[in-house]
């Protein structure tokens, strides 16, 4: 159990690396995962944008460097990636300055801003109307 | 104007400041074995057995940039696990559920840690927006379920190109 101690010390800096790696990994690889997989029943069924929807292709569009375009895809999942990339800096530089990480706590105010905006974004982007079709991917 | 943090049916509540707490305690609303806290205070305290000198005490100076400070109980992680693994539950495509389980598990887990805790503990907010968003996650993976179900029963080839 001594040999696992140094790499477990720093628990936020090795979880913060494995998903690193895999997002590299899934990038690179994703011609061939998306040969796959099935296209998305709920979309197909329903005709309808879930959350997650556009997502991959935000990410591409974003490495092409379009921006407004990725924005349109899946504007949630932006924030959501870059509010992630921020706690995980976060955590990773507070774990070697101090050692160990205070406990992060957010005030049930802000957990429930979250929830709202995810569940607004799935319903307003289904909203057939401009601007909110703004929040909607096209083909 | 210090902060103060009092327990309340196993949660924590505030920052209040001296005066509310004050209050408060007028009100009936915090008694004598309330426990209270606030920084520079090693622990929870009952609030009968503050010593009110240390109200008065100089304020240490606004705290930097950093959120407000809760108290010093652990809260085990579980409730931050639970919304996490809740917000990832409506993102990804096909397995909500491998997310939204955790997030229901770890949500109620981290609920009932907080409810039989005797010092109050932070994390009830965070926990329900685990449980919400993993129940959402896990309705939605089941509707999916249910539209290839029907998809496959009703053996219509024009989903399937």
């Amino acid at each position: 159990m001594n040999e696992v101690r140094p790499v477990m010390s720093k628990p936020w800096t090795l979880l913060g690396s494995l998903v690193f790696l895999a997002g590299i990994a899934a990038f690179l690889l994703q011609s061939k995962l998306l040969g796959l997989m099935p296209p998305c029943m709920f979309h197909k069924f329903t005709g309808l944008h879930c959350p997650g929807c556009g997502g991959r292709r935000c990410m591409m569009m974003l490495a092409e460097g379009r921006i407004a375009d990725a924005f349109q895809m899946n504007a949630l999942v932006i924030f959501i990636v870059l509010g992630f990339g921020v706690f995980f800096l976060r955590q990773i530089v507070l774990e070697w300055k101090l050692g160990s990480v205070p406990q992060t706590i957010l005030a049930p105010k802000y957990a429930w801003a979250i929830v709202w905006c995810i569940i607004g974004f799935w319903v307003l982007r289904n909203v057939p109307l401009w601007p909110f079709t703004l929040l909607a991917p096209f083909r | 104007m210090a902060d103060w943090y009092y327990g309340e049916n196993g949660g924590q509540l505030g920052p209040v400041d001296d005066q509310t707490l004050q209050a408060m305690v007028a009100q009936g609303r915090i008694t004598a074995q309330t426990l209270v806290w606030r920084e520079g205070m090693s622990n929870w305290q009952p609030y009968s057995a503050l010593n009110l000198i240390e109200s008065q005490s100089p304020n240490l100076g606004p705290s930097s940039f950093s959120p407000p400070i809760y108290a010093p109980v652990p809260n085990s992680g579980l409730a931050i696990a639970s919304m996490v693994c809740g917000i990832v539950s409506l993102i990804l495509c096909y397995v909500n559920a491998v997310a939204a389980i955790p997030a229901i598990i770890c949500g109620h887990m981290a609920l009932k840690k907080i409810n039989e805790s005797e010092l109050p503990m932070a994390g009830r907010g965070m926990a329900i927006a685990g449980l919400i968003t993993g129940y959402l996650g896990l309705l939605f993976q089941l509707i999916v379920i249910g539209i290839v179900c029907f998809a496959i029963f009703s053996s219509s080839s024009s989903l399937f190109p």
